[in-house]
């Protein structure tokens, strides 16, 4: 069980990850558009504050082989550990500066707390890892911090 | 004597089965719709998406040093993506699909479909993409587009989704500066179905 080595983690932080792509119109307008309904035309000179996440997403392809960083590590850890499945239980934004367009963000993760014993939410047995998001631009200040609770759960197909 | 039940099965050659009037689709053809602009201006990010989703590694797309270097002088689009700017907002999008609402009913190929769709051609299926490239499309690029009827089968196709016609739909895309970037013809196939795609989602 690699779980007391997730406990480890706790406290460590990611180094600074770069965003795979700047602030554009077209991400802003498919974000307004599946969030905001329907409308004649979008607002694309200024991101929604909510959207900062985003920017953090990876890269579909490549995949990533080798988890580096302390909060991957410690996801990967209960996967091996048979908590395969993933849910996004809680994300609490704290929006400091506006995003603006042509922003080139960064991030770094730190893990807050990764449950010590069995959880139960939403019908699913598993930990709960916090992770903290920190959000700078290419200024250097910080426009947002986040807190993202990921429940991980054994799937059916892993309990039975 | 019993009159015998009238026969269902109509012979091969029974001239009461309704044949494709051509003539109702010929004035649409050559025809194009107006020029639309694409919804968004080209974007580094929209490229990164499609080449992660087609696993298409080439550095002319993402890397800005190396894309310097070459013949094109910086970053350029795949020129396969061109039509990805002609595409509706994802609301407009749906609506069509699924409400067979068409956004543009007065396009020269939208009535054209409609007349097939009244002679009993209503299926519709893709069949094939030919694209020429012009002229490289690069970030910050606006990407209009232009829809002409180019050709529809003069004669009925024996096909495995039933009897039907090809519709070439030829797109013409241009940049800011109106210079073109690429043609495309679009092959669909508009056959007579045994149950409409209509019929299918409604049950």
């Amino acid at each position: 069980m690699g779980l007391s080595q997730a406990q480890k983690l706790v406290g460590k932080e990611s180094s600074v990850i770069r965003a795979p792509d700047e602030v554009s119109t077209s991400d802003i307008r498919h974000y307004r558009e599946i969030v905001e309904g329907e409308k004649e035309s979008w607002d694309t000179s200024a991101a929604p504050p909510t959207m900062t996440m985003a920017w953090a997403m990876e890269a579909l392809w490549p995949e990533k082989v080798k988890p580096t960083e302390p909060h991957e590590q410690v996801l990967k850890l209960l996967d091996d550990a048979g908590y395969g499945g993933t849910m996004g239980i809680a994300l609490d934004q704290e929006c400091i500066k506006p995003v603006r367009l042509g922003d080139q963000l960064s991030f770094k993760v730190m893990v807050v707390s990764v449950s010590s014993s069995e959880e139960e939410a939403e019908a699913r047995k598993g930990y709960m890892v916090t992770l903290l998001y920190t959000f700078t631009n290419q200024k250097g200040e910080v426009v947002s911090t986040q807190t993202y609770t990921i429940l991980k759960f054994k799937t059916l197909a892993q309990s039975s | 004597m019993a009159k015998l039940p009238q026969e269902k099965i109509l012979p091969f050659n029974d001239t009461s089965e309704k044949v494709f009037d051509y003539s109702k689709v010929e004035p649409f053809i050559g025809k194009s719709s107006p020029w639309r602009e694409g919804h968004d201006i080209v974007t580094k990010s929209d490229i990164r998406h499609w080449c992660e989703v087609m696993r298409d590694g080439n550095p002319l797309y993402a890397d800005e040093e190396y894309a310097k270097k070459s013949k094109y002088g910086g970053i350029i689009a795949p020129p396969t993506m061109a039509q990805v700017w002609s595409l509706e907002p994802m609301h407009a999008a749906l609506r069509q699909f699924v409400n067979e609402i068409e956004p543009h009913p007065d396009d020269p190929h939208t009535q054209c479909f409609v007349e097939c769709n009244n002679q009993g051609y209503s299926g519709v299926v893709a069949t094939e993409q030919e694209q020429v490239y012009v002229n490289p499309i690069r970030p910050g690029d606006t990407i209009s587009w232009q829809l002409t009827l180019h050709r529809v089968s003069t004669y009925d196709h024996f096909t495995r989704m039933g009897i039907g016609r090809y519709v070439d739909l030829k797109y013409t895309f241009k940049n800011q500066r109106d210079e073109v970037v690429s043609e495309m013809i679009f092959r669909v196939l508009k056959y007579k179905p045994t149950q409409t795609t209509w019929r299918a989602y409604k049950g």
